[in-house]
């Protein structure tokens, strides 16, 4: 049994309510893994830069390696694992699916949480560098279209060494144009 | 042609289908090794050396270990001061694959920077990263060799160790265990012709590194004497012999189990020193023990392609004709591995030429152990060698495809065989036309506007055909389903999905009813999936077990009396999409096998083995032709390749979603190579100063792919000939070709980086 379980956090994980005792050095990425049993969240560098990692915290993507689980007592935390409705896949995974946007697969749960994220980010009217290579009336009436561009900017911080990038901003880009309103 | 009375309708091969594990990729249900859940697990740490050559002090390695073994949760400290001695292994597979001679934690000695000292085992990953912490150790240094300059301008100091740890630098005479492909080559006259048109640079290229983005992951555990290590390897029967041979046991002891692997590109085999070091702390605590390994330490301790520099020599009369390539290559390897990049392994047939010198040289520096990463040989030597033909075209004022299709070859000249189907000619004429390759204006600096430079270049790729043995079993279950396995292993490439298409062709079950499985050393034997080789390989052993299941099922049905196919003529009796069909007569495959019972459940499960196949009369080799769009601003030294067309010859295409994946995954790979990627080591120190950057979203071209789809079937009966790897290879000289026309600059050291673009010519 674990020699520094020092504190006892509350964490809300795919809807499920979770109360464990953690060693205060632990990262959010290897409780979900090594505690809780929920590994499909990847470990691809441990530090912050490949963002295999990703999941998303009170609704915000974050990078799990760099968050300490004592940190985060009290939130909300949405995996890979709590994206499908039972057997129901989300139109993210669907569109992964249909546009073969993966490979080895090891990339994937990231690249899903990220754009899940990212995708919500976009429709409540965030910009990004991408934003302001073209027309400024689209910045400044907020909400600029989904591009290509736009996607592969927002979507630069999550690495596929594979490299199944053009079939990662397909998928992408249907599953947008599919929840759009 | 192969068993098949098949409707057009029902054939798989050919088809883009889902990849089989996708859904559990896209839920996060699949499993790789570190996702593998067991009860009572303990975690390890690895501690490494800080310095490239000399001793850990006995005393500091002492201290350190009491230290490390009294923090809190520490069940074992494993150093080369109580590591139960581990066996040398055998000379015939050390010798030529880079397997370390010197087995793990043997003594104090330090070859390189990153080389494993000590494993610490705890009760969690924090208390094992602590405690490795805690190790501090103190070394006798010794002067190291960090560099071929070094080893090839001082003398040569002895062996060390019986032979283990050597130094200075040899003369390698052929290619891993292929004879055939000669290291020291030379064809045609013995001295250069005395031509105007000539080429002579030296190009290099830097250490790149594998980086899949899982991290090397192993657990090791024993019941009794017998071992099972789940590790992300891509070469299951090779690792259960080499750790049966560190280990003094019989391979029967020991099991390898790999579900699947996050990417590895030529790493995660050979280089199993840690996994070794695992099961050993597993032998001693009675606990199954699991490591993972930090990013950095993947740079050091699974290999990495080493640093070559290249010098290229062509000699042409004035219309362009070759008449003399010389391609010399000196590069690194470890001081306790063998291993060549074989660079100039192409330049022996790629263009017609009377006369060819190739040559390597290996020093042995003190640094890592290297070994094969996409395309060894290929991805640097194309860039030596296609850079040198678009200089060869500038020369003489040709246009750089129109010198390629001049000194094109009709047979290999290394051995004076014809290519057993080579499309070359139709890759270049198709991505010329896909991408407007003729409006390409000759003089560099011609397609500029608003500062931004735009260039186009282009490059022939290659790839050999491999092939080697094979086996793969079938069982057939009451229910009509039928499991295809085999030792291999699903590295991303779609291979278990790949199978179950040839298998479905080849018996005439239906997709549903079939299932192919890899990832445990108990499957029958195949060899490492790498060199492009696992489609042809088991591919023809699936085919064959695939194809003896039909026949076997149709004499069953033939001479089943209680059958409504009994008494009829075998070649009367079809199976077809998971039917069986005779004279307008169909029944399910399903229902026949359930009629049958044990009696056909018997004769429809075996296992087949196959060679590796006879080339004899030709030679089977992946050609393909990419064309690409490079934007290059000087002002702030950025280039960015904007599309790419590229146009594959690699035999028959068994799934067309697949490939196009995997030839977008290695043109990326080599924007990376070209662009991006150098392991940025000091040095002074040789330790790591800084990251290594990889292709992002942001940094990729635009695609165009498109595959000639003709089947070679000298190479297996299926007719592939591989595609893991082409991609990959002569992406960085169509780059830096590009980057030429655009610039009018010819950079000949990778990566091209700012630094390289910035300075405008003056």
């Amino acid at each position: 049994m674990d020699t520094h379980a020092e504190h006892d956090i509350s964490l809300r994980i795919n809807g499920s309510p979770h109360r464990i005792s953690v060693d205060v050095r632990t990262t959010l990425l290897d409780l979900l893994r090594e505690r809780i049993g929920l590994t499909g969240t990847k470990k691809g560098c441990d530090h912050g830069l490949c963002g295999a990692c990703t999941v998303t915290l009170d609704g915000e993507r974050i990078l799990s390696c760099l968050t300490l689980a004592v940190s985060v007592d009290g939130a909300a935390v949405t995996t890979i694992e709590g994206l499908a409705a039972g057997e129901d896949l989300d139109p993210l995974q669907r569109a992964f699916l249909d546009h073969d946007a993966f490979q080895c697969g090891y990339c994937t749960p990231g690249q899903i949480s990220s754009a899940h994220a990212m995708l919500r980010e976009h429709s409540r009217g965030d910009l990004s560098a991408a934003s302001f290579d073209g027309d400024q009336r689209r910045v400044r009436d907020g909400c600029p279209p989904l591009t290509e561009g736009e996607i592969r900017e927002r979507m630069a911080g999550n690495i596929c060494r594979c490299g199944a990038y053009s079939n990662i901003v397909d998928a992408i880009s249907a599953a947008g144009a599919a929840t759009e309103r | 042609m192969h068993n098949g009375h098949m409707a057009d309708g029902t054939r798989q091969i050919g088809l883009g289908i889902t990849r089989v594990e996708g859904r559990d990729k896209v839920t996060g249900r699949a499993r790789y090794t570190a996702d593998t859940a067991f009860d009572d697990l303990a975690y390890a740490a690895l501690v490494q050396s800080k310095i490239p050559h000399g001793t850990v002090t006995a005393a500091s390695m002492r201290d350190s270990s009491t230290r490390a073994a009294a923090a809190p949760g520490v069940l074992h400290v494993l150093t080369p001061l109580n590591c139960p001695v581990l066996q040398r292994l055998p000379t015939d597979l050390t010798f030529d694959l880079p397997l370390e001679r010197r087995p793990p934690l043997s003594d104090l000695t330090v070859q390189h920077v990153g080389q494993h000292m000590a494993l610490v085992v705890a009760d969690s990953p924090e208390n094992a990263t602590y405690a490795a912490s805690l190790f501090t150790q103190s070394y006798e240094p010794l002067p190291p060799q960090l560099s071929a300059e070094e080893v090839l301008a001082d003398p040569e100091p002895p062996d060390d160790k019986n032979g283990e740890i050597r130094h200075g630098s040899y003369l390698p005479d052929h290619f891993v265990k292929l004879d055939e492909e000669k290291l020291q080559d030379h064809r045609g006259p013995l001295t250069e012709p005395d031509l105007l048109a000539r080429v002579s640079a030296t190009y290099t290229t830097p250490l790149n590194a594998h980086y899949p983005i899982e991290l090397s992951a192993t657990i090791a555990e024993w019941h009794d004497e017998r071992l099972t290590i789940h590790d992300a390897t891509r070469w299951l029967t090779g690792e259960r012999a080499v750790l049966a041979a560190y280990l003094g046991l019989p391979e029967s002891a020991v099991r390898v189990l790999s579900p699947l692997v996050g990417g590895a590109f030529g790493s995660k085999s050979f280089l199993w020193m840690h996994v070794v070091l695992c099961a050993v702390a597993a032998r001693e605590i009675g606990r199954p023990v699991k490591l993972v390994m930090t990013r950095n330490q993947m740079f050091s301790s699974t290999g990495h392609r080493p640093r070559t520099r290249q010098h290229v020599r062509l000699v042409a009369d004035d219309d362009g004709a070759l008449a003399s390539i010389e391609h010399h290559t000196v590069t690194e390897t470890s001081t306790v591995a063998h291993f060549c990049e074989p660079a100039g392994l192409s330049s022996r047939f790629l263009y017609h030429s009377p006369r060819l010198v190739v040559s390597h040289r290996v020093a042995r520096i003190n640094a890592p152990t290297p070994c094969f990463m996409r395309g060894p040989g290929e991805a640097p030597g194309l860039f030596a060698l296609e850079s040198a033909v678009d200089e060869l075209a500038v020369e003489l004022g040709i246009d750089p495809l129109a010198l390629r299709i001049r000194n094109h070859a009709s047979l290999d000249q290394t051995n004076g065989k014809p290519w057993a189907g080579k499309h070359l000619l139709d890759c270049y004429e198709v991505g010329a036309q896909r991408f407007g390759w003729d409006n390409r204006p000759l003089a560099p600096r011609s397609l500029s506007a608003g500062g931004i430079h735009r260039g186009w270049g282009m490059a022939t790729a290659t790839y050999p055909g491999r092939r080697m043995p094979a086996a793969c079993s079938v069982t057939t279950s009451i229910d009509g389903s039928v499991r295809f396995a085999s030792a291999t292993h699903e590295i991303g490439t779609g291979v278990r999905t790949a199978m179950g298409q040839i298998a479905a062709d080849a018996s005439g079950l239906s997709p549903s009813q079939l299932t192919f499985d890899s990832g445990d050393s108990l499957f029958p034997d195949a060899p490492y999936s790498g060199a492009s080789q696992t489609t042809a390989t088991v591919g023809s052993a699936v085919f064959a077990a695939a194809s003896q299941w039909a026949t076997r099922l149709v004499a069953l049905l033939s001479t089943d009396e209680q059958s409504p196919f009994g008494g009829r003529r075998r070649d009367e009796i079809d199976l077809v999409g998971g039917e069986v069909v005779s004279r307008g007569h169909r029944r399910a495959i399903a229902d026949v096998i359930a009629d049958g019972g044990q009696r056909y459940l018997d004769e429809l499960s075996f296992t087949v083995s196959v060679d590796g196949g006879d080339q004899r009369d030709t030679v089977s080799q992946s050609f393909g032709a990419h064309f690409c769009e490079v934007e290059v601003d000087e002002e702030i030294g950025r280039a960015a390749v904007t599309r790419w067309v590229a146009v594959m010859d690699c035999g028959r295409v068994i799934n067309p979603a697949l490939a196009r994946n995997q030839v977008m995954g290695g043109i990326t790979f080599g924007v990376g190579m070209a662009l991006l990627e150098q392991v940025p080591y000091d040095t002074r120190t040789a330790q790591m100063i800084g990251e290594y950057y990889v292709p992002t979203h942001a940094d990729r071209p635009d695609f165009d792919i498109t595959f000639i789809d003709e089947p070679d079937y000298a190479l297996d009966p299926i007719g592939v000939r591989g595609i893991g790897e082409i991609g990959a290879c002569g992406v960085a000289a169509a780059v830096a070709n590009a980057i030429f026309h655009a610039t009018g600059r010819r950079i000949r050291d990778l990566p091209i980086t700012v630094e390289q673009l910035m300075n405008p010519e003056d």
